[in-house]
């Protein structure tokens, strides 16, 4: 007597389960169970799952792109900072360039300026 | 860069910020150097290993459009209160002083509702990476894990 043929479908259900899982998961707040219901899942989830990208690793290269020395930028939020609590400041060594209550406005106030420097952006709150 | 057993372990350096203006002494936070293709400026981002993942401000969200993205439902408690809101992909640049900077894409969690600051967090972002603090020097160390 031959045992029942298994159904071709039982790994694709058993991958929409999991997605179906992991999406009510993050709705719940529960991420870090939500992350590793994935890791735990390996190639059960559907190959168009968006999950699939959202939860994997991050991607990492390597960048040409290269700051300055940001002293004289931390030394004004240090000592000038709370006179500012809660504003977006655009900075450019010792120098406010720019203040504003939002970052929109602020960005929008540094248009197109040039200046000796990429202007260091931060909200004091 | 940092070397171990020979190797090295990381790539980059940039100092950090540990003060917060309301504070006159140094703080248990750690402001390091970002920067987001589209905006072109130098943004400060928290480091925060404990946070479950990483989270964007809002106007900065905003201003990269990221509201109107597709993303997955997410919640995310926090001690200031449980926020709803996405978890999206976006890609941003740890900014090196000296070394290899590094371009990262990985995942955020972003709400019209979050007014904090934005996280760099330990899932799906610092949980790949190699990094260290030279605390008295105020010098932040990263690179690519092993």
């Amino acid at each position: 007597m031959s045992s029942a043929p298994k159904p071709r479908y039982d790994e694709q259900d058993e991958g929409l389960r999991i997605e179906e899982q992991i999406r009510s998961l993050l709705a719940e707040g529960q991420i870090w169970e939500a992350q590793k219901l994935f890791n735990a899942s390996g190639d059960l989830l559907p190959a168009d799952s968006t999950l699939r990208e959202i939860l994997s690793p991050p991607r990492i290269r390597k960048s040409n792109v290269r700051d300055v020395d940001r002293s004289p930028e931390f030394h004004w939020i240090r000592t000038c900072g709370v006179e500012y609590q809660g504003k977006w400041v655009a900075l450019v060594g010792e120098n406010l360039v720019e203040s504003s209550d939002s970052l929109k406005e602020l960005l929008a106030k540094l248009g197109q300026r040039k200046f000796e420097r990429v202007p260091l952006i931060h909200h004091l709150i | 860069m940092l070397v171990l057993n020979g190797e090295s372990f990381t790539s980059g350096r940039s100092q950090f910020l540990d003060s917060h203006p309301r504070f006159l002494e140094s703080t248990a936070k750690i402001f390091v150097k970002v920067e987001f293709p589209g905006l072109e400026k130098r943004f400060l981002a928290q480091i925060d290993t404990g946070a479950a993942y990483s989270m964007l401000e809002a106007q900065t969200a905003e201003e990269l459009d990221l509201f109107g993205q597709k993303g997955h439902t997410a919640r995310i408690s926090t001690r200031i209160g449980t926020f709803n809101g996405r978890l999206v992909r976006i890609p941003l640049t740890l900014v090196a002083d000296e070394g290899t900077s590094l371009d990262l894409e990985g995942t955020f969690f972003v709400s019209r509702e979050w007014n904090g600051a934005t996280f760099l967090g330990y899932v799906g972002l610092l949980d790949r990476l190699r990094i260290a603090l030279d605390s008295p020097a105020n010098l932040f160390y990263f690179g690519e894990g092993g």
